[in-house]
């Protein structure tokens, strides 16, 4: 057996299968867990049979988490006044393996290079995607207000992940095994800051198909943001999102692939790419929040069908059309078939109702099993 | 979890990749059970949720007839013993 392999541990069954399961907590939504003076109380038990509960509550009283207020995520974001992008304002932190953020400033805007790798890519990360939202889209950051952007690198200790926490992106190292660095790839680094755009336009509910959407939406602007810093055309690109994060020890690519959804790895220990590309394979679970980065392969391949059906640069075409469907009357809860309408509604209204755009949207929508129907997609677009 | 033996077995789902992992382990000597109980008691079964945030790991704890899904942001206290506890003796 590999290094790798004694690592992962033979008890521990490491499978992308999903399971088909209802989760018990739905429609429970408690904020928070134990409330603070409760773990004050639990820290103070002198009996012997609860040592467990009082050395996990002491652990819980100094953990950084709990110093973070409630994140208000049932109010709606605080309406921002639209400006003209005039350049990023872009603040790096490093948690320097703690998980306390945003962690020590090691970048702030304008400053030269660190010679940390991490901090860098982070840093022109921002920057590339800072610039696509400017240049193809004219919007002024992730909320269109000039929103300062903020990452920490460095998190945790052999953290295999990457996220959006409402108001930062995070970066973890990686265990070097399975996973190296997170933000070795572009297309990752756009992915989550296209978290904050989605977040502050349509703001897309993280379950089920619209956690799909909102997962979708983040693939696509990553592959957007790293075709526009390479110049690339969509048939020159690779399509795929996160390549590169990978080490050398596992068959694959790339975390998934817009082209061809379910081929991006097929490791002997991580198992294959699970992924659908078209509503036939549908996944129905209940873990990750409803499979959302499975079934995000459905509209990321339907994004793909319309990029290549229209060649040329995927932000000035199908870019637009999702970019304007995103930020135009979708529903946080918009189904699958929602947003293709809206795509198409999208492609109507910028190009016209007869466009080539327009017919690329609802054949691609086709082909992955979301006919677009009579209703609000075909009627009202002649406004255009 | 009065009866032996018992599982308790974690899920992790989720994250960015949306790779699933799973930590499992059996309980089945007296002295085993002793030890878990506390730390399995401790956790808030009735009172979890929180939204997810995006590309956050999601956690299913699964002991006996509990069964609780709990984000990472909430992953903290007994809940974090918990995993850390499972993954430790199932790794």
């Amino acid at each position: 057996m590999s290094a790798r392999r004694d690592a992962v541990g033979l008890s521990d069954s490491l499978s992308s299968l999903p399971r088909v399961r209802r989760g018990a907590y739905r429609g429970v939504m408690h904020h928070g867990i134990v409330p603070p003076y409760l773990l004050r109380q639990l820290s103070e038990l002198d009996r012997d049979d609860l040592s467990a509960a009082r050395e996990a509550a002491r652990r819980a009283l100094t953990s950084p988490l709990l110093r973070h207020a409630p994140r208000p995520t049932a109010v709606p974001e605080p309406p921002t006044t639209p400006v003209r992008p005039t350049g990023p304002d872009r603040t790096i932190g490093d948690a320097r393996g703690t998980e306390t953020l945003p962690g020590v400033t090691v970048r702030a805007e304008g400053d030269g290079p660190t010679g940390d790798v991490a901090a860098d890519e982070a840093y022109d990360g921002l920057g590339a995607t800072y610039a696509l939202l400017a240049e193809a889209f004219d919007r002024a950051s992730i909320d269109g207000a000039g929103l300062p952007l903020l990452a920490t690198v460095h998190y945790g200790q052999q953290y295999d992940n990457a996220f959006w926490d409402g108001e930062q992106i995070v970066f973890g190292d990686g265990d070097g095994q399975v996973f190296g660095r997170f933000t070795a790839s572009l297309s990752v680094i756009g992915h989550e800051l296209a978290h904050g755009v989605t977040q502050h336009s349509a703001d897309l509910v993280y379950e089920g198909q619209s956690g799909a959407l909102n997962e979708s939406v983040s693939d696509v602007f990553g592959a957007l943001v790293e075709q526009h810093a390479r110049g690339q055309r969509a048939d020159e690109a690779s399509w795929l999102i996160g390549e590169g994060l990978f080490t050398d020890q596992v068959e694959g690519t790339a975390l998934r692939s817009m082209k061809a959804p379910g081929t991006a790895y097929d490791d002997d220990v991580l198992g294959k790419d699970p992924q659908p590309a078209t509503m036939d394979d549908y996944v129905e679970t209940s873990d990750d929040n409803g499979g959302v980065h499975l079934n995000s392969g459905i509209p990321n391949h339907a994004f793909y069908l319309v990029a290549t059906a229209l060649g040329g640069h995927a932000w000035d075409g199908a870019g637009r059309i999702w970019y304007d469907a995103l930020t135009g009357e979708l529903s946080s809860t918009a189904t699958f078939a929602e947003f293709a309408a809206a795509t198409a509604r999208a492609a109507g209204e910028r190009f016209g109702a007869d466009s080539a755009e327009r017919d690329a949207v609802v054949e691609a929508w086709s082909t992955v099993g979301v006919p677009i129907g009579q209703t609000g997609s075909v009627d009202d677009t002649s406004s255009a | 979890m009065d009866e032996l033996p018992f599982v308790i077995s974690v899920v992790r789902s989720g994250g960015f990749a949306g790779l699933r992992r799973e930590w499992t382990i059996e309980v089945s000597a007296p002295d085993d059970a002793e030890r878990w109980r506390p730390i399995v008691e401790a956790c808030p079964w009735d009172h979890v949720g929180g939204d997810p945030v995006p590309d956050g790991f999601v956690y299913d704890f699964r002991v006996a007839e509990h069964e609780a899904v709990v984000a990472e942001r909430e992953l903290d206290g007994p809940w974090r013993q918990l995993a850390d506890e499972v993954r430790r003796h199932a790794g």
